[in-house]
């Protein structure tokens, strides 16, 4: 994965949270307010269609009660017993007029009209048909309904009336295709009431009305009541409509020249709802030239046929406006929001980051070695503060500890020098003593101070060859120290192995080798040169030499030859002798080892000689090893030339 | 042949007698010196065929003899051989220094060798 910075990374973490509730908000506001703006708003349509229909049903009511008292009047009554037809008319024009019906006709107990107060040249004709006649006579009892009324019977009350009915259909858009082309019917509040004698028997039937069609009288009632005045943009909020089928006969729904949108016709989908199946229908819809939020339900006349629908709708504008500005607002509180979360989201993560960061810089530091290094334990996360004082302790323990390392190293440094001052003290004045004991005993050996029987003779020979081992012993022992102590420094440069090395070492061994009688070979190439420490590769050559010597065959050879394998020299040095055995082989080489043979008996050595020898040739980048032959031994040994 | 005069400088006298008898045998004079600076004073009377000098002195040491002598024109030839007890490598300024003026020298020979190899670098040098 690839990885980020801690405080970006918290960053985007934060972000995401706030994206998830950014992008969540606006669908739980939009349907926050869809549910309470624009479900409420048909819920008050549903309701509203309830206060309307309770008008309407007082409306009949009223119609009703109007002819139901006129028809207990006793003037009624008497004038029908002594037939005064002048005073009925009269009066009941009177009537019509007071109660702004536009039809009070009476008949007598058959049916046939006795007075048409709208027209009463016109009577005589029989009304029985009417279902409301019909059932005020045969139930002797006042009732009430809407009714359609036919273009015939308009005209029988006044043509005036039948014209105020009269419809020339609109084309209406989404409306149920139909052929008529016009609306001659009406419909009508109306109502009945029987007349009774005083004896309680049927002398006559009232009966009277409203002619719906162009009366807005109930719309009007129903505007008025449930929405006010309210307007908005100049348009009325609410309406209400009475259609006569499928007809709009009162409202006031207005088309876009301002009138009153009549002779028009309802979608459809609301007819088949309402008309058809007779339920009612609550949803937006589009009413003439705007969506509102409706409610239609059926008006039916009083034996429950479907005759027309009673309408009522609120203007849908105002609520998707008032939901368009609530969204709005809500969306901005959102993006304020958003912004100062963003905004604040970035002092946690900095809250967070901040110490990491410094703690990270503080590891950097400690790594670049400024031990010690604190970084701020008061971070305001419990966690991080723990961590830091943690952090703290192990940075003043580092540092702990490095100071007391330095004081060691110095105490260390210090010994040592002491120590090797001693040891170059020691070594000079020891060397310097030795060297002039051996050189006189050389000197008496030799009879440079003047003869010497052989007693003597023999007795200085022990001397002179006990202080060549001691000082042997003493350089050995002084290399190994050095070995040890890893001071084992190359000081290179370009050497003769044969003339500045083997050469040297044969000379100080010649008395030795010529006291054994022994042959000495030396087929060294005197081109043979490598880049070495030519201190080193004496005590090498030394080692070797001396041991091929000191351990040989009296009588016996030493061959010195010399090759180059690839970029090493390999030099050998072969002596007569009892080839070494396997297990004497491994054992050569290691510290303070000395073969238990009955040569090596006879000389005093170490057991250093042979490991010093192998730790300087290692250093040059080579190795020793040891090859028995059928007469004898040969050390060989290969070091890098590096020239 | 002449006699070749060696001038050796070393505060531990015991060390050029025991040699003298070896020395003398090769026909070598041994002008002796006990301090470095004595040393110089004589090489310069003497002008010798070669000088052997120590290292560790009371007095000066032969660092600064050796380097003082190589920068004498006279004597810039004369072959030098350190005869010392100083392994060349003893603690940092030791070695150092010892490493310097080994490269001015022409021998060096340490005081645990054998007699031998003294006398066979004398020989050496002198041819």
């Amino acid at each position: 994965m690839k990885s980020k910075k801690l405080n970006r990374k918290i960053l985007i973490s934060l972000f995401g949270i706030i994206a998830i509730f950014v992008l969540s908000m606006p669908v739980l506001g939009f349907y926050v307010i869809k549910k309470n703006i624009i479900e409420r708003a048909q819920a008050k349509v549903k309701n509203d269609l309830n206060t309307a229909r309770l008008i309407y049903q007082d409306e009949i009511e009223i119609i009703r009660d109007v002819i139901r008292f006129t028809a207990l009047r006793f003037f009624v009554r008497d004038a029908i017993s002594s037939n005064d037809i002048d005073t009925l008319k009269k009066q009941l024009e009177e009537i019509r007029k007071a109660e702004s019906l536009d039809v009070l006709n009476l008949t007598d107990e058959n049916g046939k009209v006795l007075v048409r107060s709208r027209n009463p040249l016109l009577y005589g004709d029989n009304q029985a048909h009417d279902e409301l006649l019909r059932h005020a006579i045969s139930d002797k009892k006042a009732v009430a309904g809407t009714m359609i009324v036919s273009r015939d019977e308009l005209i029988k009350e006044g043509q005036d009336l039948a014209e105020r009915a009269f419809m020339k259909l609109i084309p209406t858009p989404k409306a149920k295709p139909t052929s008529e082309t016009e609306l001659t019917t009406g419909m009508m509040i109306k109502a009945a009431a029987p007349v009774l004698g005083y004896d309680g028997s049927l002398v006559g039937v009232l009966y009277g009305g409203t002619l719906l069609n162009r009366n807005y009288e109930i719309v009007d009632r129903v505007k008025q009541t449930v929405y006010q005045k309210i307007k908005y943009k100049g348009r009325d909020i609410g309406t209400a409509t009475i259609f006569q089928g499928d007809v709009r006969i009162s409202t006031n729904v207005r088309t876009e020249d301002g009138s009153r949108a009549i002779a028009t016709r309802v979608s459809e989908e609301v007819y088949e709802q309402v008309l058809t199946k007779g339920l009612d229908w609550v949803d937006r819809a589009f009413v003439v030239s705007d969506w509102y939020k409706t409610a239609y339900e059926p008006i039916r006349d009083i034996n429950g046929r479907t005759i027309g629908i009673l309408y009522v709708g609120i203007l849908e504008k105002p609520f998707t406006d008032m939901e368009r500005n609530t969204f709005l607002v809500f969306l901005m509180i959102v993006l304020i929001a958003t912004l100062l979360a963003c905004v604040l989201s970035a002092i946690p993560a900095g809250a967070i980051s901040r110490p990491v960061t410094n703690m990270l810089q503080a590891t950097r530091k400690i790594s670049e070695g400024n031990l010690g290094y604190k970084v701020d334990a008061q971070t305001g996360i419990e966690e991080l503060n723990i961590l830091a004082a943690s952090f703290n302790e192990m940075s003043t323990r580092l540092d702990e500890r490095e100071q007391n390392l330095k004081v060691a190293n110095k105490k260390l440094a210090e010994l040592n020098k002491t120590y090797l001052d001693l040891v170059s003290f020691v070594s000079h004045e020891l060397k310097g003593i030795l060297a002039s004991t051996t050189a006189n005993a050389y000197s008496l050996q030799d009879g440079l101070l003047g003869t010497i029987n052989d007693e003597q003779k023999r007795a200085i020979h022990s001397i002179t060859r006990n202080l060549g081992y001691l000082a042997g012993t003493l350089s050995r022992f002084l290399n190994l120290s050095r070995i040890e102590k890893g001071e084992l420094e190359l000081h290179r440069t370009e050497v003769s192995l044969r003339e500045d090395v083997f050469n040297p070492s044969l000379e100080a061994f010649a008395r030795e080798a010529a006291e054994k009688q022994m042959e000495i070979v030396n087929n060294l190439q005197p081109q043979l040169k490598a880049k070495c420490d030519k201190d080193f590769m004496l005590v090498v050559a030394n080692n070797l030499v001396g041991n091929a010597i000191l351990y040989g065959f009296n009588k016996g050879k030493v061959v010195l030859n010399s090759k180059e394998v690839g970029e090493k020299i390999q030099i050998e040095v072969y002596n007569d002798s009892r080839p070494v055995t396997p297990q004497e082989k491994e054992r050569l080489f290691k510290k303070f080892s000395r073969l238990d043979t009955a040569e090596t008996k006879q000389a005093k050595g170490t057991g250093l000689g042979l490991f010093i020898t192998k730790e300087i040739i290692a250093k040059h980048g080579g190795e020793i090893w040891i090859e028995p032959k059928e007469q004898g031994n040969s050390f060989i040994f290969q070091i890098e030339k590096d020239i | 042949m002449a006699k070749k005069k060696i001038v050796w400088v070393d505060d531990d006298e015991d060390i050029i007698t025991a040699f003298q008898p070896h020395f003398e045998k090769r026909g070598w004079q041994i002008l002796s010196a006990s301090s470095a600076e004595q040393g110089k004073t004589l090489i310069q009377q003497e002008k010798p065929d070669l000088i052997i000098m120590d290292i560790i002195m009371a007095g000066e040491h032969g660092y600064a003899a050796i380097k003082d002598l190589k920068n004498e024109p006279g004597l810039a030839n004369v072959p030098i051989v350190i005869y010392s007890g100083v392994t060349h490598r003893w603690g940092e300024t030791t070695a150092s220094r010892l490493d310097a003026v080994r490269t001015e020298a022409d021998a060096f020979v340490d005081k645990s060798e054998k007699p031998s190899v003294l006398i066979n670098t004398v020989e050496q040098q002198l041819e």
